[in-house]
């Protein structure tokens, strides 16, 4: 996969993100002017605040839309960016890598993407980038299956609640994911997925007395 | 005072506290070393395990996991400029150089004394300034709330995030998903759908796990595995030279970072951000910023440490949190049933101040762990992530199921997991989201009583000459990022017109 597909790629997901976040204050809109937008007196009523709020998450995000259909890229240099920026002035370019820089080798280079203190840093540029392939020699395309198979075989796992019970569902899901996903060998993945599992029974159900479903076969209740 | 830190103590040095601060602690700096792992992820996935545990226990631990997650993200800073947190970005830009030049020891071994320092400097503040903060905030009334929040809205709209229009757009998606169920004042059900479950709103723990641990499960995944990482260490002793160069950053970092981490939304990043820009302000040793200078590493890791704890000003005293971390902890106090506010300092005192001793005794655990353990938590990077995010996973969705005993609370993981993914995937701030789910029901409430004060008229807010001046600071604070900006600038650019240009060459672009 090419940069400019890549990007081509990025680009319709945002526009359906915006087009759906679109529809969703629409859509809050709308049935926000059923509940009532005010009481007796002015006061506030049920429908005031959904109204407002999602009559500005049309528009901002319409406005994103438009701008994306329009192939107008979002700047991503304001706020801490901006601070960052200032602050780093002088230093090394691109001081922080990514979750994967490369044992011993430089910083490279690239902005950060940062939320203060939402998590993770993912920090733009290194690593291996959306068009590189990985060290196992994945290419962005066997990725993105292996998102839609973790994905999907996450929503199996919890339909097959019922049946093999919560801790039962998740040993088979642990099982799939480490030999099939990321095609190591079944024993060790048997092995790391009965001790994984193991260890959240005894914390779960063990420690904190938590009655998980056990499903129609009975496991792990 | 006293007797509310002998009360804190007493409470914090029992033996169970101790056990869970410890665990929570060392839980923490590991969960702060693995990639792909934060202090908020660590907090929402962990949170489930302290539902057995007493309040003060668990907030104890989960307090650990916040403070220890942050050494913890020092620790990858410095030795392969990877921050784990946000707030350890500033860190890489020193700490790595020095790592470089074989003085890894040296600054993990000052960031630990940084951020020991920092912790105590702002405990004694926050023990002064909160009691008499939140008797202020008693005064509160509806509409100064409603200012207050509006004012951490602005704030984290304006920081979070390298886009302010995303980043409102967030923020009022937080807030349109926090309107779901019943609505606090008139009793209405919306966006319900008929559905039991909606009734009482969108769960906000499971969100937290869904959007920080499944969505980033699923965007590494996404983004490919990578090598591997060994880490070394030459130089394990810190010099007497280098403690003395540390003394006055570590000291400036600390009041820096409690003043930022006090501002509701602000957070400990732009405090590390902030202390790293006026350190190179003030410093003798400025043109050595960025090519391994310790004070470039003392300083925001004590702005940092001095901001986490600062964060719990707000979010004791007024019930709003000062980052994302706090905002899940925030949610760990509702389901513990407990309503943080400045009646919290009067009803509850032994959680209060037991609290805030732990965080003295957590950083003196800290300490003692990191001083010698840094290399032992530097192997952890050797974990491939293929190993961790079963693991992970496993862990997220039965900590959900735990919290309502109902697979409901898997499916609104599964669901916010998918949406975590791709807000990470298309660059959209998620700590907005988060304060404006965290904050809407509150926000909801305060406007329904400002309306009913006013007979209807909202406009009483402006009326309030204290809620007046909150909204002028929150009005300010969307242009803060610029001005601190244009701050920061001048003084780099006043400076390198001074000093010699080839101390200013950066070293960093040399391979080590």
């Amino acid at each position: 996969m090419t940069a400019p597909t890549a990007r081509r790629g990025i680009a319709v997901e945002q526009a359906v993100v915006y087009g759906l976040l679109t529809a969703l204050g629409l859509g809050a809109l709308v049935m926000a002017l059923g509940y009532g937008l005010f009481l007796e007196e002015s006061r506030v009523g049920p429908g005031l605040v959904p109204a407002v709020v999602g009559g500005l998450t049309a528009l901002i995000a319409g406005w994103e839309l438009t701008a994306t259909l329009r192939g107008h890229r979002t700047p991503h240099d304001q706020g801490l960016a901006e601070v960052v920026a200032a602050a780093a002035v002088d230093a090394p370019q691109g001081g922080a890598s990514s979750q994967s820089a490369a044992p011993g080798g430089p910083p490279s280079g690239g902005s950060g993407s940062m939320s203060p203190d939402g998590g993770p840093v993912q920090i733009l540029g290194s690593g291996p980038g959306p068009d590189d392939v990985d060290i196992f020699g994945r290419t962005p395309r066997d990725r993105s299956r292996q998102l839609w198979t973790v994905s999907a075989a996450l929503v199996v796992a919890a339909l097959l609640v019922p049946l093999l019970g919560l801790l039962g569902s998740l040993f088979v899901l642990s099982v799939f994911v480490s030999a099939v996903v990321e095609r190591r060998g079944w024993v060790p993945s048997l092995v790391v997925s009965f001790l994984a599992v193991a260890a959240v029974y005894g914390v779960f159900v063990g420690f904190l007395g938590v009655p998980l479903p056990t499903g129609l076969i009975g496991i792990g209740g | 005072m006293l007797d509310n830190l002998v009360l804190g103590f007493s409470t914090a040095l029992s033996f169970e506290n101790l056990l869970w601060c410890f665990v929570g602690v060392l839980v923490g700096t590991v969960i702060g070393v693995l990639p792909g792992l934060g202090s908020t992820t660590g907090v929402a996935v962990l949170l489930p395990l302290t539902l057995s545990l007493e309040p003060v226990t668990g907030l104890i631990m989960l307090a650990g996991i916040y403070y220890g997650s942050q050494y913890g993200g020092t620790i990858t800073s410095v030795l392969i400029s990877t921050p784990g947190e946000a707030s350890s970005v500033v860190t890489t830009l020193d700490g790595y150089q020095m790592a470089r030049q074989g003085r890894a020891g040296a600054a993990l071994s000052i960031a630990a004394i940084g951020s020991f320092v920092a912790a105590i400097i702002s405990l004694a503040l926050l023990v002064a300034l909160a009691p008499p903060f939140a008797e202020f905030a008693l005064d509160f009334g509806p509409p100064e709330m409603l200012a207050v929040m509006v004012l951490g809205l602005a704030t984290i709209v304006s920081f979070a995030g390298d886009n302010r229009r995303l980043g409102l757009l967030m923020a009022l998606v937080g807030l349109l998903i926090a309107t779901v169920g019943v609505d606090p004042g008139s009793g209405t059900s919306r966006f319900t759908f008929g559905s039991i479950y909606l009734l009482s709103g969108i769960p906000f723990v499971e969100v937290m796990i869904g959007l920080f641990a499944v969505g980033e499960v699923l965007y590494q995944i996404r983004q490919g595995a990578a090598a591997p990482i060994r880490a070394g260490f030459r130089e394990l002793m810190i010099s007497r030279a280098d403690l003395r160069r540390s003394g006055g950053p570590i000291l400036r970092g600390s009041f820096l970072g409690f003043v930022f981490g006090i501002l509701p939304g602000a957070g400990s990043t732009l405090a590390s951000f902030m202390a790293y820009g006026i350190e190179k302000r003030v410093s003798k040793r400025g043109g050595e910023f960025g090519t391994g200078a310790i004070e470039g590493v003392a300083a925001p890791e004590a702005a940092n440490n001095a901001a986490a704890n600062a964060n719990f000003v707000p979010t004791l005293t007024l019930g709003i949190p000062g980052g994302a971390t706090t905002a899940v902890l925030l949610g760990a106090f509702m389901i513990y049933g407990i309503q943080p506010g400045p009646l919290l300092f009067d009803e509850q005192p032994d959680l209060v101040w037991g609290l805030l001793a732990s965080f003295f005794i957590g950083n003196v655990i800290l300490l003692f762990l990191n001083l010698p353990l840094a290399p032992v938590f530097a192997q952890l990077l050797r974990v491939p992530y293929g190993y961790m995010y079963p693991l992970i996973l496993l862990t997220s969705l039965v900590g959900a199921y735990s919290i309502t005993n109902g697979m409901y609370s898997v499916w609104v993981v599964l669901v916010f997991g998918v949406i975590g993914y791709f807000m990470k995937r298309l660059d959209l701030p998620m700590a907005p989201l988060v304060l404006g789910l965290v904050l809407g029901p509150l926000f909801e409430k305060a406007l329904v009583q400002t309306s009913a004060i006013g007979d209807g008229n909202l406009l009483i807010v402006f009326t309030r000459p204290l809620a007046l001046v909150v909204l002028a600071i929150a009005v300010l604070q969307l242009a803060a990022p610029s001005i601190m900006a244009r701050l920061l600038r001048r003084r780099a650019t006043t400076r390198s017109r001074r000093s010699d240009p080839a101390d200013s060459t950066p070293e960093g672009s040399t391979r080590g």
